[in-house]
């Protein structure tokens, strides 16, 4: 009688969550999400002690983002009086947040041109890009510093060095010979990072931007906006074989590219706030930037 | 090696108590002490034998160790590192910190202060090792304590002058009259104890603190006293273990000084201003140390082997300091050369005469030194000259005087030369040869004068003094002369003659050693032709093949030659077996089968290409018929060779047919006199081996009726390919009965395959009709079929065993063939019914009339039609009359696969075994099917735990496992399910969302069924054999670990995890399931891990400052771990009883050590990574320290071997690292040296202490 009580309990519990699980609403995206986050965090994590154990030097660290940032200065010739002023503009943020890294390095910080670009990434020893197709997302100069912070703390925190130690031994490259590092393609850079040192570049980004006197809600505001933009882009499995064939692709793109979902970003965003106790910290300042044309020069 | 206490007797002073004598020993210990307590102190096996318990006496009567004796030998060994070894190191760290101290630390204390201080160190170490030696437990303890006593404070009076940081006496004299009273007192007070060990720590350590402050060369003025002190004790007391280690102390301390003089690379040529005054203190301890090893007189092997040592590093350490500080090199060879002369005169005495093993090393190493100074005046060919001429020196004088070590210098000295000539004279050669090919006549005849010089020394000396050569390694030597003789005369042969010549030279030299070897009955000279005759081949090869001409001309160098070498290879044949024995035939053969195949290459080369294959096979008949007449039958096996050579020429001449006659090509004409061959050869055949003759004939009869199929292939148009071949069977069918030969038949079955293979591959694809909407497919392939059935009953020869196998491939291929033809004939979405009617019809059939093989066609085509359903049906979207097919045929499929599951037949024992079951597993493969394209993405997981909840209860219920088998495999799905939908399901930061309701049923499900799984239900005891109870308890387990692992932040799952061990710790005790610990124990290796590479070495860079940072986190989950040890050591107690088994049965009867053993080991990592670098070995020692005393309070042994290990691990770390790292200052040396010394130092004592105690629990 016990052992039938104790069935019917198990059965009813099973077909409780059966119920819930059929009237949701919200669609779930069927992937290898979890297999990969826990393959990419051991993979990750495999590789923490020998990049520990091998890491650069500040000094090669430099030398090597400057080798890499030199094939980014043509563009930066190009630019329009009102290019200038924006760049001038990022620079001057990214300057002032930049004072509370960890680590003294020669942080640079530069507009990529192209409205179509809507990233941002960081290499080895300081240089900062901006795109400024992401630019013309923003409303307030706290997310341009979450921004920024967030690209600083790659750096601060070693990703961006432990990437040029991954990629070197992945394409057997001696780092000692001029001109090896320009087999790394600059997709590489743009493609952001694993999961953890993505959220550690958010929590710390966040932390580096209050302490400059910036709203934490600036990186809120942004993450909302991206998560809206993601939702809008997802398309959801009907059958199982579409499943499958996702399934294959997304396992394949997530285990090179684990990014976090920006719901998730804004979850961690949202429970440092609470932690910390920035919840008064909301009023942001306006993205405002302010020049003059004169005679076709630019004029601060 | 310390001297029996009879022939020595203490001073007066001591006469009434000797150490040795004290103690009365109640009973011989059973453990020998290993060699490292004869190098202790003389009462050190007194105190061993004084508290070990008279019980522990090894009977004489048991021969082999049990386990506790062995228990008892490691514990020995312990103690004795514990005891011996623990303190001594301790002693040296904390006098090598006080040391450092003195001579880095400026801001703390004045030179007086720290003169005071480090006086006041001195003295506490030599009171407290005085005082303690007062006590027989703590005499080992106490030596140590007066060595290092004595050690620093020679130093600090060293220091008094030499130190600059100490300096409180300005003058140099009066220091060192300090330092001779202070050695004086050292060298009379230690010898009190007759105890190496006091002594040698004096010493050694004295040197070692003296190196650290080397300042000028006046400071080795302390080496200088040290060094004459201990020859002289060594000398007095017979120590010479003590006086290796001061030969290595002495130089090292010199070295040191030179190398921070002159800098890693040493002098380089340089003058420095302490040249001579260094050079001639060098000379001094070579002197003293040499003097000391001639006069000495030594009593037993071991004392002339530790000698030996000494003589050995004394010149050797010379030299090294001698190069090291070297600014004259043009000197060596006159240093060399003297020394080796001054050692090998030496070695000439009458007093060194007396010691063998002395006169050994100083003869070998003069003798040594003297070769080893020619290269450095002398070069090219003069150095081998002169070395050969030095190696028959001695090679004559030891022959002259019967002295085996002159002797074998000689012959190694040949050796060298033999070496010079391999590395520096052949290689002249061969630059010489890469420029041209002439000859080359003065290398030449040097080659030729060595090879007879060699083989002189080989054959004939060998020979004639045979009784000096008979032994190892005399025997070996002389043999090698001989292959440095055959070098010698390989590079002769190559250096005198040139271009087709030389393969000619080589196989005369072949020939020539071969018949000597004949002669001789030499295995080493038929070593020697061999490799020659691999040479000579390898010349024909690459010279006088001539393959770079044009392709069918004439050479006449190639026609004049390959004959010749391929008769001295024949010639050779005959004179190379030494005896009759299969490795002898073996090796005649190779000779036979060279010169086969240098005429057969003749017949590549000079044939044109149609005509080879009748060549190839003329001369395979010729071979035949020759080995026939001269009674050699290997040459048969030439002979199969070169047909199958023919063969392979008649298949791939003009491959593409260009050459026709009548449409039909000239290639296979080609093919038609080897199939003559092959059948003349199937009747000539003669061999001794009967096996051999009828493998022979079968061999070629098949070679000759697959020649006859390619010829079909290539005559008859492509459609009636596949019937001309059944044709082929039929009537090779139909001879087989007339002539009487059975392979006939096998042929036809194999000539039928390949038409079966041919309608399958070409036949299936026809599109073409026939006849009024017949198609040519439908004809050829009924052909086909109706000549397979025929075959079927028809091909096989009379009483063969294979009657019934062969009949059934015939059958099924018909019936395969008739499957394929319905593919190409009924519409998609119905061919899965079709084929399941079908096969239905023939397990019916078979069921009425029982037609066996109708039976497993009817298997076959069920499993074809299930493939069907997986794959096609499964996404047919088309309707029959509103109804989706998809949904009517999977029904239909379903229905008969169920239907199946009961009426088909097969062999009882299958059904037995439930092989019906098949069908029943396919139809809930199907039903999973439809769950998975019916429910949501997140219900995919519930539906199938839910689904195998109920397969599970019916299975139970029905008592039918097959259905509970069902069920494991749908909750290893579910299970498998949630890492694809459910984990990552809801939104971020949701604690009760989709993840939990849809994961947590999940677990339950597979917990209960692991609860109906126990040990007192009777049905479910075949599902425990398959140990689906312990997958279901690792899935339940595993699911919860996967929800936190999502569930909690990355930081503190290592915490979470770690009070699931705790949690399932718990379950193991409470319900009496070993299960529950194994997972614990698993999830404790993976705690771990995770820590490690995620907390430790995953963690930011930057996080130490907050709470959750550098210790909280990973002290929570070590903390949580380590209070699992009470209910582990419950465990233990509770298993205690069990019976041992393998090492994984031992670590689940003692849970205890691996939950100690993790956390500490995580402890010893976190505090290697997040600790400042500097202080890293000094948090290990206190770790160590306090492993050490808790392992003491529970009285386990295991933990206090990790404890001490981990105190050694912390020494060898400073050893290794630390003082060799730049990140360690001199404040973090001094202090780590010193903590990290008193840790040893109290662990020694607490060794020292509690060994009795120990010994009880043993």
């Amino acid at each position: 009688m016990k052992r039938a009580l104790a069935f019917l309990v198990v059965l009813l519990a099973g077909l409780a969550g059966l119920y819930f699980s059929q009237r949701r609403n919200d669609p779930t995206p069927v992937s290898a999400n979890a297999v990969v986050a826990m393959a990419a965090d051991a993979q990750r994590d495999l590789s923490r002690a020998p990049m520990r154990l091998t890491r650069l030097s500040d000094d090669e660290e430099i030398a090597v983002g400057k080798e890499l940032a030199e094939e980014y200065a043509a563009s930066a010739e190009k630019l329009t009086p009102e290019e200038q002023a924006l760049e001038g503009y990022v620079r001057r943020v990214g300057n002032s947040v930049s004072l509370h890294a960890h680590r003294r390095l020669p942080y640079s910080f530069h507009l990529l041109p192209d409205r179509a670009m809507m990233n941002a990434f960081s290499l080895p020893g300081g240089p900062v890009y901006v795109g400024e197709g992401l630019l013309d997302l923003m409303t307030s100069e706290d997310e341009l510093a979450a921004i920024l912070a967030h690209e600083i703390e790659h750096i601060d925190h070693y990703h961006c060095a432990e990437r040029v130690q991954i990629e070197a031994r992945l394409r057997h490259l001696n780092l000692d010979i001029v001109g090896a590092l320009l087999q790394i393609p600059f997709q590489v850079w743009e493609a952001g990072y694993k999961k953890d040192e993505e959220f550690e570049a958010d929590r710390e980004g966040m932390r580096l931007a209050v302490l400059d006197g910036y709203s934490p809600y600036g990186e809120v505001t942004l993450f909302e906006r991206f998560s809206k933009l993601h939702s809008e882009y997802v398309i959801h499995a009907q059958s199982p074989e579409e499943e499958l064939s996702q399934l294959a692709i997304q396992s394949l793109q997530g285990y090179f590219r684990s990014h976090p979902l920006p719901s998730e970003r804004l979850a961690q965003a949202n429970s440092v706030i609470a932690q910390e106790g920035w919840q008064d910290r909301r009023t942001q300042k306006p993205f405002r930037v302010e020049y003059e044309v004169q005679n076709g020069k630019y004029v601060q | 090696m310390r001297p029996p206490a009879a022939a020595t007797p203490p001073p007066l002073s001591r006469a009434q108590m000797p150490p040795t004598k004290a103690p009365a020993p109640p009973a011989p210990t059973p453990v020998t002490p290993p060699p490292t307590a004869r190098v202790g102190a003389p009462s050190q096996q007194a105190t061993f034998r004084s508290s070990t318990p008279a019980s522990a006496a090894p009977s004489s009567s048991v021969p082999a160790a049990t386990a506790q004796q062995r228990m008892k030998s490691v514990f020995a060994l312990e103690e004795i590192l514990g005891r011996n070894w623990l303190n001594k190191i301790g002693i040296v760290l904390i006098v090598l910190g006080v040391a450092w101290f003195g001579i880095k630390e400026f801001s703390q204390l004045g030179a007086f202060g720290k003169v005071v201080l480090s006086y006041l160190v001195s003295l506490a170490l030599l009171g407290g090792g005085v005082f303690l030696e007062r006590r027989e437990r703590y005499r080992v303890f106490s030596y140590p304590c007066i060595g290092g006593g004595w050690s620093l404070l020679f130093w600090t009076t060293y220091a008094l002058n030499h130190v600059a940081a100490m300096r409180v006496v300005s003058s140099v004299s009066t220091d060192l009259i300090f330092m001779l009273l202070v050695a004086l007192a050292m060298v009379v007070h230690t010898l009190r104890y007759r105890s190496q060990v006091v002594t040698g720590i004096a010493f050694l350590l004295a040197y070692w603190t003296v190196s650290l402050s080397n300042d000028n060369v006046y400071s080795l003025t302390a080496g200088v006293i040290l060094a004459i002190g201990l020859v002289a004790i060594v000398i007095k007391m017979s120590w010479f273990e003590l006086e290796v280690f001061g030969i290595l102390s002495t130089y090292a301390n010199h070295l040191y000084w030179l190398y921070r003089r002159l800098g890693p690379g040493g002098a380089a040529g340089h003058a420095f201003p302490d040249y001579h005054a260094s050079t001639a203190i060098l000379l001094f301890y070579w002197v003293t140390y040499r003097i000391s090893y001639v006069v000495r007189k030594t009593k037993s092997p071991m004392h002339e082997h530790i000698s030996t040592v000494a003589a050995l590093l004394n010149t050797l350490l010379l030299l090294g300091a001698l190069k090291f500080q070297s600014v004259q090199p043009e000197l060596a060879f006159w240093a060399l050369l003297i020394i080796g002369a001054l050692e090998f005169s030496m070695g000439q005495l009458p007093i060194i005469r007396r010691r063998r093993e002395a006169f050994v090393v100083l003869s070998v190493l003069g003798a040594g030194l003297m070769i080893g100074a020619v290269p450095f005046r002398y070069s090219g060919n003069n150095v081998a000259i002169l070395w050969l001429i030095g190696a028959e020196a001695f090679l004559a004088a030891g022959v002259a005087v019967s002295e085996v070590v002159f002797r074998r210098l000689g012959l190694l000295a040949g050796l060298l030369v033999g070496l010079h000539l391999a590395g520096i004279d052949f290689q002249e050669l061969m630059v010489a040869r890469r420029v041209n090919d002439d000859v080359a006549l003065a290398v030449g005849v040097m080659f030729a004068l060595c090879a007879a010089v060699f083989y002189v020394n080989a054959l004939f000396v060998g020979q004639r003094w045979r009784q000096f050569f008979g032994d190892a390694p005399d025997v070996q030597l002389i043999y090698v002369h001989s292959y440095v003789g055959a070098f010698a005369a390989a590079s002769a042969a190559w250096a005198l003659f040139s271009g087709d010549w030389t393969a000619l030279a080589f196989a005369g030299v072949m020939l020539t050693l071969a018949v000597l070897g004949q002669k001789l009955k030499s295995f080493h000279l038929q070593l020697q032709y061999g490799v020659l005759g691999l040479l000579a081949l390898y010349r024909v090869a690459v010279v006088n093949l001539h393959s770079d001409a044009a392709q069918y001309t004439h050479v006449p160098a190639r026609l004049i030659t390959l004959p010749i070498v391929a008769a001295a290879f024949y010639l050779t044949a005959k004179w190379a077996a030494a005896n009759e024995d299969n490795n002898q035939r073996f090796f005649r053969g190779l000779f036979a089968f060279a010169g086969t195949a240098l005429i057969t290459s003749l017949i590549y080369y000079e044939v044109p290409e149609l005509w080879q294959p009748l060549a190839a096979i003329t001369f395979a008949v010729l071979l035949l018929e020759v080995g026939k007449q001269i009674g050699y039958p290997v040459l048969a096996w030439h002979a199969h060779l070169l047909g199958a050579l023919a063969a392979l020429a008649a298949v791939t001449v003009d491959p593409s047919g260009v050459q026709r006659w009548q449409n039909i090509p000239l290639h296979a004409f080609a093919a038609l006199p080897v199939v003559a061959g092959a059948y003349w050869i199937a009747w000539r055949i003669r061999v001794p081996n009967q096996d051999h003759v009828r493998l022979g004939r079968l061999a070629y009869s098949w070679a000759g009726t697959a020649m006859m199929v390619w010829v079909l292939n290539e005559a008859v148009p492509a459609p009636w390919i596949a019937v001309s071949w059944i044709v082929l069977a039929v009537a090779l069918a139909l001879i087989m009965p007339r002539i009487g030969y059975r392979q006939i038949g096998w042929q036809a079955n194999a000539v039928a395959a390949c038409s079966i293979v041919r309608s399958y591959n070409f036949n299936l694809a026809m599109e073409q009709p026939f006849w009024q909407g017949i198609s040519l497919r439908l004809v050829t392939i009924a052909i086909v079929a109706a000549g397979l059935y025929f075959l079927s009953r028809k091909s096989t020869p009379p009483g063969s065993e294979s009657r019934r196998a062969i009949a059934y491939l015939h059958t099924f291929a018909a019936t395969a063939l008739l499957t394929f033809l319905a593919w190409h004939e009924v519409s998609s979405g119905w061919l899965a019914a079709v084929w399941a009617v079908f096969a239905l019809v023939l397990a019916l059939v078979d069921r009425r009339f029982e037609v066996e093989d109708l039976r497993w066609q009817a298997h076959a085509l069920a499993a074809l039609t299930m493939l069907r359903s997986v794959t096609v049906n499964l996404y047919v979207l088309e309707t029959w009359h509103g109804v989706s097919v998809r949904l009517l045929s999977l029904a239909i499929v379903a229905v008969i696969l169920y239907a199946l599951s009961r009426l088909i037949r097969m062999p009882e024992e299958l059904r037995e075994r439930e092989f019906h079951h098949i069908y029943s597993w396919a139809a809930s493969v199907l039903v999973s099917l439809l769950v998975w394209y019916e429910l949501k993405p997140l219900s995919v997981a519930v539906g199938w735990a839910v689904f195998g909840l109920v397969l599970f209860e019916y299975g139970l219920w029905r008592r039918i496992r097959q259905f509970r088998f069902q069920a494991y495999v749908a909750l290893a799905a579910s299970f498998g399910r949630i890492f694809f939908a459910n984990l990552t399901a809801g939104n971020p930061g949701e604690f009760w969302g989709p993840r939990t309701y849809t994961v947590l049923p999940i677990a339950l499900i597979l917990f209960f069924v692991y609860a109906q799984l126990g040990p007192e239900d009777q049905t479910a005891r075949a599902d425990r054999g398959f140990h689906f109870d312990i997958l279901l308890a690792y899935l339940g387990t595993g699911t919860v670990v996967a929800l936190l692992y999502f569930q909690f932040s990355n930081e503190w799952l290592v915490t979470a995890w770690a009070v699931v061990v705790f949690v399932l710790f718990g379950l193991a005790l409470g319900l009496d399931r070993p299960i529950f610990l194994h997972q614990a124990l698993l999830l404790t290796l993976g705690t771990c891990t995770r820590g490690v590479m995620h907390n430790l070495f995953g963690a930011s860079y930057f996080t130490g400052s907050g709470w959750t940072g550098r210790y909280v986190v990973l002290s929570s989950a070590i903390a949580v771990l380590l209070a699992c040890l009470p209910f582990a050591f419950r465990w233990r107690d509770h298993e205690k009883a069990q019976p041992s088994g393998n090492w994984i049965g031992a670590v689940v009867r003692h849970p205890e050590q691996l939950m100690f053993f993790a956390p500490v080991l995580l402890l010893t990592l976190m505090l290697a990574v997040k600790m400042r670098a500097g202080m890293v070995t000094l948090a290990w020692g206190i770790e160590a320290l306090s492993i050490i005393i808790f392992a003491f309070l529970i009285n386990e042994r295991s933990f206090r071997l990790v404890g001490f290990l981990l105190l050694m691990a912390s020494f060898a770390k400073m050893l290794l690292l630390d003082i060799w790292s730049g990140a360690w200052s001199w404040t973090d040396r001094y202090i780590t040296f010193v903590i990290v010394g008193v840790a040893m130092v109290l662990a020694s004592f607490l060794y020292t202490k509690y060994s009795e105690k120990i010994r009880q629990f043993l």
